[in-house]
């Protein structure tokens, strides 16, 4: 049951950043914007992370260190940056489902690449989710 | 080109930037078995690059100078509610299956829709259209999380 409950808190941590970063970017580029939600988000989990994980510092290595780099890079000046931009064009209720697609490419990254197999759920979930991107961008004005 | 179209181009390409963090993520936390401090590492890695971007192009010096406080708090508040999400999801993992975490988690498009349609109804329209666009990505993702 604590474990549902944490999972609706990422649910909803998640849901409504896409709604203040909206209301935050007014008069403001993304960018900029980008690097202050950073700067926030750093803090807190730096803070978590040194009273829940404290002997993980020690056990870092050089190459760890250099992965999770590489993982930030991807993340946060490209991934939350197209994020921002999206959602000040677009507005976060027509952004999140696209984000959502992270999931699918998620999939076809790893069936390219990796071990993984292409199931019949893995093709009917990948049709709904075109789909349902298919109804947000073609809307009617 | 329009904005629009260059939003939900942008949006997608999000989506996919996202995907292969995941991939990424998945291959490096699975080594590493403290997900929050490389979650710190990351996110350091971030805000050294897009604030040497900053100062690099000279933009985002002098426009932090004319910010409003407003949109500050709301930036602000909005990097601690990604940060509760992620921190969330971490706990929701040590407690609880993927099969039951990853479905809820992937909810959060829906809840951006059901808060924007409290919050932002002057800027942003929510029709059936969309609603129904965010119930079939979210039931995707659920169908492909949970035949894994």
């Amino acid at each position: 049951m604590l474990g549902v409950v944490a999972a609706l808190c990422a649910a909803l941590g998640w849901g409504a950043s896409a709604i203040l970063a909206r209301l935050g970017l007014d008069g403001v580029s993304p960018a900029l914007g980008t690097l202050i939600s950073l700067v926030s988000s750093f803090a807190v989990t730096l803070v978590v992370a040194l009273i829940v994980q404290p002997e993980g510092f020690a056990q870092l290595s050089v190459s760890t260190v250099l992965w999770f780099a590489l993982i930030g890079l991807v993340n946060f000046p490209i991934g939350r940056q197209l994020n921002f931009q999206a959602i000040k064009r677009i507005g976060p209720a027509r952004a999140a489902p696209l984000f959502g697609t992270s999931t699918l490419f998620a999939m076809l990254i790893a069936v390219l690449f990796t071990d993984e197999e292409v199931t019949v759920p893995l093709v009917a979930g990948s049709l709904m989710v075109v789909t349902g991107i298919i109804l947000v961008v073609r809307e009617q004005k | 080109m329009n904005q629009r179209a260059i939003g939900y181009g942008l949006a997608l390409a999000a989506g996919m930037a996202y995907g292969l963090n995941a991939v990424l993520i998945r291959q490096t936390v699975s080594a590493f078995g403290a997900p929050l401090v490389g979650s710190s590492i990351a996110l350091a890695m971030g805000v050294v690059s897009l604030g040497l971007l900053a100062w690099i192009t000279r933009g985002g010096v002098s426009e932090g100078k004319r910010l409003p406080r407003r949109a500050i708090v709301f930036l602000l508040i909005s990097g601690l509610g990604s940060a509760i999400g992620v921190g969330s999801n971490f706990v929701a993992l040590s407690l609880a299956p993927v099969v039951v975490v990853s479905p809820i988690t992937a909810t959060n498009p829906l809840i951006t829709i059901l808060l924007s349609r409290l919050f932002l109804q002057r800027s942003e329209r929510v029709n059936l259209r969309v609603v129904l666009g965010g119930c079939l990505v979210v039931g995707g993702i659920g169908v492909i999380t949970l035949s894994r």
